[in-house]
């Protein structure tokens, strides 16, 4: 049961979110996404926005009204942005599940953006990375952007703080569980399993919860023996996931 | 349990992707399977409880694998156990690997079988009924064990672990 993101208000939120990597590190964000909308539409669509404490310093995905993929580091200059911009050609279609993936890394000075485990696009600069642990929203963005709406279904959003090889991007882009995947650089991982209030991050503290519908979830291949438990039904929701050595406990 | 039974199965999803060198996970057919390196070995562990009722006698491992696209060549297989008794979660202690290896089937779709034997005792790193333990499968893509020169990826499918 996925979540979606329908009203302008329905987002999931976490001021503080643990483990952000540190300006100078990588990262990759991985998500599953059902728009319903099609591509030119010329509507702003939000995916996931961090916020820094300066406002304008964030890391953000968005389709914008001007029917570009904004994606990537965007900075108090626009013109410092560290961003990819990407012409939106048919990448969304109303209905249909796609996964994405954004990577970044500092060091390197490159962010890549991949659709369903292929290469869209990619900025190689000097890319400056900000500390943006101030706000995370997943769905649509910041109250204070009133004017994006995300409008879609999302699922297994998973954050690593580290880049990944290319055999485990294209893992997830087949369906298996961040949990599956190169769990050890796994820091945030909420499967939007649709029930939960708050929702269930397996690797840290909940998520804030403002959505009020769910639908069906994409297919995914999930560990075996692994089944989440809501807060509502007893207990206080599933067990985080832990790696000890090289041990997967619960 | 007598001689022959099964005490265990493992399906990829079962894998715990080490920190380095794991097997990749990948879909045939929308049937999950870990893919190993033809050119580096990689590795595969799974954690499980040796059943009570096992006899104490050895046991024997086998892998069901098949090639991504060779039809021929030989693919070297590694096991080996960690039992966790007493052990510190912080530390890997895995006995000596035992090793065979199977011949690719000549349609690359259809799986080999191929068993690797572990004696009762420190080949099974003193693995007692009721105990925890890993095993870590390898593909010996360097041919450190016995020839592997199968080109391409080796799929692994489903692990059995049987008394011998």
């Amino acid at each position: 049961m996925a979540r979606i993101f329908a009203n302008a208000a329905d987002r999931i939120s976490k001021a503080s979110p643990e483990d952000f990597p540190a300006a100078g590190g990588g990262g990759l964000i991985s998500f599953w996404f059902k728009p319903g909308w099609n591509s030119g539409d010329s509507v702003d669509h939000n995916f996931f926005l961090y916020e820094a404490n300066t406002l304008n310093d964030r890391l953000g995905f968005q389709k914008f009204s001007d029917n570009n993929i904004y994606c990537g580091w965007l900075k108090v200059s626009p013109t410092d942005d560290d961003r990819i911009v990407l012409a939106d050609t048919g990448l969304f279609t109303s209905g249909t599940w796609a996964h994405w993936m954004f990577e970044w890394n500092d060091a390197a000075n490159v962010c890549t953006l991949y659709k369903d485990g292929s290469q869209l696009s990619q900025r190689t600069s000097a890319l400056v990375t900000y500390n943006v642990s101030s706000n995370e929203y997943i769905g649509n963005t910041s109250p204070s952007i009133s004017s994006s709406s995300c409008m879609g279904t999302m699922a297994e959003y998973g954050r690593y703080d580290s880049n990944l090889g290319a055999g485990e991007k294209a893992s997830l882009a087949l369906g298996f569980s961040p949990a599956l995947v190169a769990p050890f650089s796994l820091v945030e991982y909420l499967p939007l399993i649709g029930r939960n209030d708050p929702e269930n991050n397996l690797l840290g503290s909940s998520r804030t919860v403002a959505v009020a519908a769910y639908a069906d979830h994409p297919r995914i291949f999930n560990p075996i023996g692994f089944q989440l438990a809501p807060a509502s039904a007893g207990g206080g929701g599933s067990p985080a996931i832990r790696r000890r050595n090289q041990v997967l406990v619960f | 349990m007598a001689s022959g039974d099964t005490l265990a199965c493992f399906t990829p999803q079962h894998n715990q992707q080490p920190n380095a060198s794991g097997a990749t996970l990948d879909l045939r057919n929308n049937r999950p399977v870990l893919d190993f390196d033809p050119s580096a070995d990689e590795v595969a562990v799974f954690l499980g409880v040796l059943p009570r009722n096992y006899g104490g006698g050895g046991i024997t491992i086998y892998l069901h694998w098949a090639a991504t696209s060779a039809t021929s060549g030989s693919c070297r297989w590694q096991t080996a156990i960690e039992a966790l008794s007493g052990l510190d979660l912080d530390g890997d202690s895995f006995a000596s690997a035992n090793s065979a290896g199977g011949t690719a089937n000549g349609t690359n779709g259809i799986e080999t079988v191929t068993s690797i034997a572990h004696a009762d005792g420190a080949e099974m790193d003193s693995l007692a009924a009721g105990g925890a333990f890993r095993l870590k499968v390898t593909r010996d893509a360097d041919g450190t064990s016995g020839t592997d020169d199968m080109t391409g990826d080796a799929e692994l499918v489903a692990v059995e672990i049987k008394e011998t």
